[in-house]
């Protein structure tokens, strides 16, 4: 009797409806919701223009991402303004995520001794309460509707744990810009957690929790399941396409616009028949957050399209700054005849292609910064050979030259001495639990790398002539407690 | 990575695809040169509205920063 009792109640709890994750837009409005231009401009420096991209790699880059963000928060400059106030965009994936939208929602209290230790000593090791979870009674019940999987648990965590059940809606006029980077499994694309990307599914983003945007970025495949959002689109909500999107799906584009036109089409293609949209690991498209930025630095398609306010003369210096976390595990494959095995392969497949793609993402920015240059660099010269061979004769002016800094901080920045330090941190794993000291280790990391950095200080001396380099170190006792378990910490 | 310049006997708001970029002369009268990423887009002057045409699609390609593609708009 209590048996058939207890089976009874799982099943009344298993078909019980899961709230949506995401719900309808009532009409279309392409001026309104969480989108780049509806956010104050009060705070940031229209003049400069900071990007932030945050990679993927768990606690490991929650951390390094945390860093990072200290060592802007302490470069200060001009009117003794630290330089993490003028960031206006963070792009992140997986990982980064969680600091990317931990500091969109409560960046005062994240850099408080407290909130410190809070967030980098709590909040980024949900791993061992993820297990709990799904050790509980209670969730293999609700495991059982179909409407509820490992990654609504991870979702519902968060949300109770780390983002005190904020919604999109209280990032709202006020910056920096959040873009949470999850990837779209039928695509193979990213997908955004923005208004512009809800707007194809005709869904509102304001009332869909962070938490879930956040777990949608780190759902690593196998370890969580896909996060489903549901496409309203046939229902409609009488979207109107924007004219870059009607322009871009020509066959007359380069064959990358083209292609991005197309993938944003299918959300509303009623022949594509996409109701649901299942989201994985952002990492898997980009793992290093980059890609948006990257069509917003080089298209005016973007919803924050940077060539935009470099025409309209708002913006002079753009500076894109990189926490790339990736890791280099030591293999001992070479030296065998034996072929790795199917954890080993499935390792190299999850993260070998990664790792290429976002070397070539960060490649693609500083080459792109280049030829902008040199273009500048060009006109000024031939106008000033022409002025002086041809008096009244002129060129065209230009719009208003910018000026482009591209910064990666990884751990590849620790070279000769510090190499020790490069092998431990590159040996961390990828998981969503650290020990104290291994964070710390990042976090300290992080801040000597940007501190240190050439290019770094170069933008800072750009920014501010008055700019002087600081010195930063890591403590080498640190060094030996983070890294005694490391293959580079026994040597 | 494309660079355009809108022709028209007056200084006028230059917008593409529907997005503004910024007027098309300098104060002193001179063409302002703009990117524009490579591909197609459709050309408008803002207001007031006395060019023509009133837009104008264009694949823009093979531009350089001394060879812009001059987009030309006559007044009515």
């Amino acid at each position: 009797m209590r048996a058939s009792a207890v089976v009874a109640v799982a099943l009344l709890l298993a078909g019980c409806a899961t709230p949506r994750v995401n719900n309808k837009l009532a009409t279309f409005d392409g001026t309104s919701g969480y989108r780049y231009d509806t956010l104050s401009k009060d705070g940031t420096g229209d003049d400069l223009f900071v990007i932030l991209a945050f990679s993927g790699g768990g606690t490991r880059a929650a951390a390094f991402s945390y860093g990072v963000m200290e060592a802007l928060r302490d470069a200060r400059h001009t009117t003794n303004r630290p330089l993490l106030d003028d960031v206006d965009v963070i792009s992140s994936v997986s990982g980064g995520s969680f600091t990317a939208a931990y500091d969109a929602l409560f960046r005062d209290a994240m850099f408080t001794d407290q909130g410190r230790e809070v967030y980098l000593h709590e909040k980024i090791h949900p791993q061992d309460q993820l297990v709990r979870r799904a050790l509980w009674p209670a969730s293999w019940f609700k495991l059982l509707s179909r409407d509820y999987d490992r990654i609504n648990l991870a979702a519902d965590l968060y949300d109770e744990t780390i983002f005190e059940g904020k919604t999109f809606a209280a990032l709202m006029g006020k910056k920096p810009y959040l873009i949470l980077n999850a990837t779209d499994m039928s695509l193979g694309q990213r997908f955004e957690f923005t208004q512009d990307q809800f707007d194809l599914l005709c869904s509102d983003l304001s009332s869909v929790k962070v938490a879930s945007g956040v777990a949608a970025s780190s759902a690593f495949p196998g370890l969580l399941s896909p996060l489903t959002l549901e496409s309203f689109a046939a229902e409609g909500c009488s979207y109107r396409e924007p004219l870059w999107l009607t322009n871009a799906k020509s066959p007359d584009n380069p064959a990358r616009r083209w292609k991005r036109g197309l993938d944003a089409a299918s959300y509303q293609d009623e022949k594509a028949d996409r109701r649901f949209i299942h989201l994985l690991d952002g990492g898997l498209a980009d793992n290093i957050g980059l890609r948006g930025p990257y069509v917003a630095l080089t298209s005016n398609d973007s919803g924050w399209g940077v060539i935009q306010k470099i025409n309209q003369g708002v913006i002079s210096r753009v500076v894109v700054v990189t926490a790339n976390a990736k890791t280099k595990h030591k293999t001992a494959w070479d030296q065998r005849r034996d072929a790795p095995g199917l954890l080993s392969v499935l390792g190299f497949v999850t993260s070998g292609p990664m790792d290429n793609y976002s070397f070539d993402s960060v490649q693609l920015v500083t080459d792109y910064f280049d030829r902008l240059r040199e273009s500048f660099q060009d006109f000024t010269a031939c106008k000033t050979l022409l002025e002086a061979r041809c008096p009244g004769a002129t060129l065209p002016g230009l719009a208003r030259p910018a000026d482009f800094h591209a910064i990666e901080i990884s751990f590849e920045g620790f070279r000769g001495a510090d190499d020790r330090v490069r092998r431990c941190l590159e040996e961390l794993p990828t998981t969503f639990k650290l020990s104290r000291d291994q964070v710390e280790l990042l976090r300290r990391a992080a801040y000597v790398l940007v501190t240190t950095s050439a290019s770094f200080n170069a933008a800072m001396k750009a920014i501010d002539a008055r700019w002087t380099p600081r010195d930063a170190a890591i403590d080498p006792a640190l060094v030996a407690r983070a890294c005694a378990a490391t293959t580079s910490g026994t040597r | 990575m494309g660079w355009v310049i809108a022709e028209f006997p007056e200084t006028r708001e230059i917008l593409v695809d529907d997005k503004p970029q910024g007027p098309n002369r300098w104060p002193n009268g001179e063409y302002r040169t703009i990117i524009i990423d490579d591909g197609d887009h459709t050309f408008r002057l803002g207001p007031p509205p006395d060019g023509t045409p009133a837009a104008q699609k264009l694949v823009v390609e093979k531009t350089s920063v001394l060879a812009p593609l001059h987009v030309v708009f006559t007044k009515v």
